[in-house]
């Protein structure tokens, strides 16, 4: 299968990401994650455990990294628009991050309703650990 | 064009809206009281280039029904087009709390999201305003043909 690239960016362009992935985007699960941050943010999200993901800062001062609850996780959010555009992880020295697919607005009706999620009851382990199974690898520029 | 029922909830999920509820950002940094005598009217989702890309569930109330209690200096604002809506997001974790609208500029959109004790996915079937086409826009439109 050959994989495409996708690019997302917030509103205003400062902050985005190119996501390559082989799956057609019919086929891209879709999460809605029921955690309050996910919630006020009408977070959508997807990954793909072997595609690729790079985040690109056109300025690099508009990129805020968010961190709460467990701080293991930066969510990224454009300091001059408000958008979050995906979040990343650590683990045993390889980066994993998710993107939010409002940020592909011109896509948004080819993908499948999205799929609630409640990840409430996870210890750290836990998380990192399905993390690394489902989160797309973050490759350098 | 089409009228829908315009459709109020006091009560969404197990919490009841109360006449002055409170909002908060996800942090916690920015708090607002809102008046909501009402409950919640006419909840919203909109598809313009902003809302699209934030997906958030929002009503209105006039501008002297909703007061910062604290936070106002963490607050960023945006604006984009035409410049005339107010976009007001937290600077620490970016969730959007309010908006002065640029429909009518003499109320403000808040993120029903925000509202202490209440998950906007527990309000069925919320209708989706026409952002792109922009009530502003259409009415501009029809003045200059």
């Amino acid at each position: 299968m050959t994989s495409r690239a996708y690019e997302g960016a917030c509103h205003c362009g400062a902050i985005g990401f190119v996501y390559r992935t082989a799956l057609e985007t019919r086929d891209w699960p879709i999460r809605a994650c029921q955690c309050a941050f996910c919630r006020a943010h009408g977070g959508l999200t997807t990954s793909d455990p072997h595609g690729s993901l790079r985040f690109v800062e056109r300025e690099p001062s508009p990129l805020n990294r968010y961190r709460f609850a467990k701080k293991i996780t930066d969510f990224l959010i454009c300091r001059a628009c408000g958008v979050y555009v995906g979040a990343t992880t650590q683990s045993a020295g390889r980066s994993f991050g998710i993107v939010n697919v409002r940020t592909l607005p011109s896509m948004l009706e080819q993908l499948q309703p999205p799929q609630s999620m409640d990840y409430g009851a996870e210890t750290a382990t836990d998380r990192v650990g399905r993390r690394e199974q489902r989160w797309t690898p973050i490759v350098a520029a | 064009m089409t009228t829908s029922k315009k459709r109020s909830y006091r009560k969404v999920g197990p919490t009841e809206i109360r006449a002055k509820h409170r909002a908060t950002c996800h942090c916690g940094a920015v708090v607002l009281e809102l008046d909501l005598p009402n409950g919640i009217e006419d909840p919203r989702r909109c598809n313009c280039s902003l809302c699209r890309r934030k997906g958030a569930v929002v009503a209105a109330v006039p501008l002297s029904g909703l007061r910062i209690v604290k936070g106002g200096d963490m607050l960023r604002l945006y604006r984009f087009n035409t410049n005339t809506a107010r976009h007001y997001f937290c600077g620490n974790c970016g969730i959007y709390t309010h908006h002065q609208r640029r429909v009518n500029p003499n109320e403000y959109g808040f993120n029903v999201g925000c509202l202490e004790g209440v998950d906007p996915f527990d309000i069925p079937d919320v209708p989706t305003s026409d952002g792109v086409n922009h009530p502003a826009d259409r009415h501009a439109a029809r003045s200059s043909a």
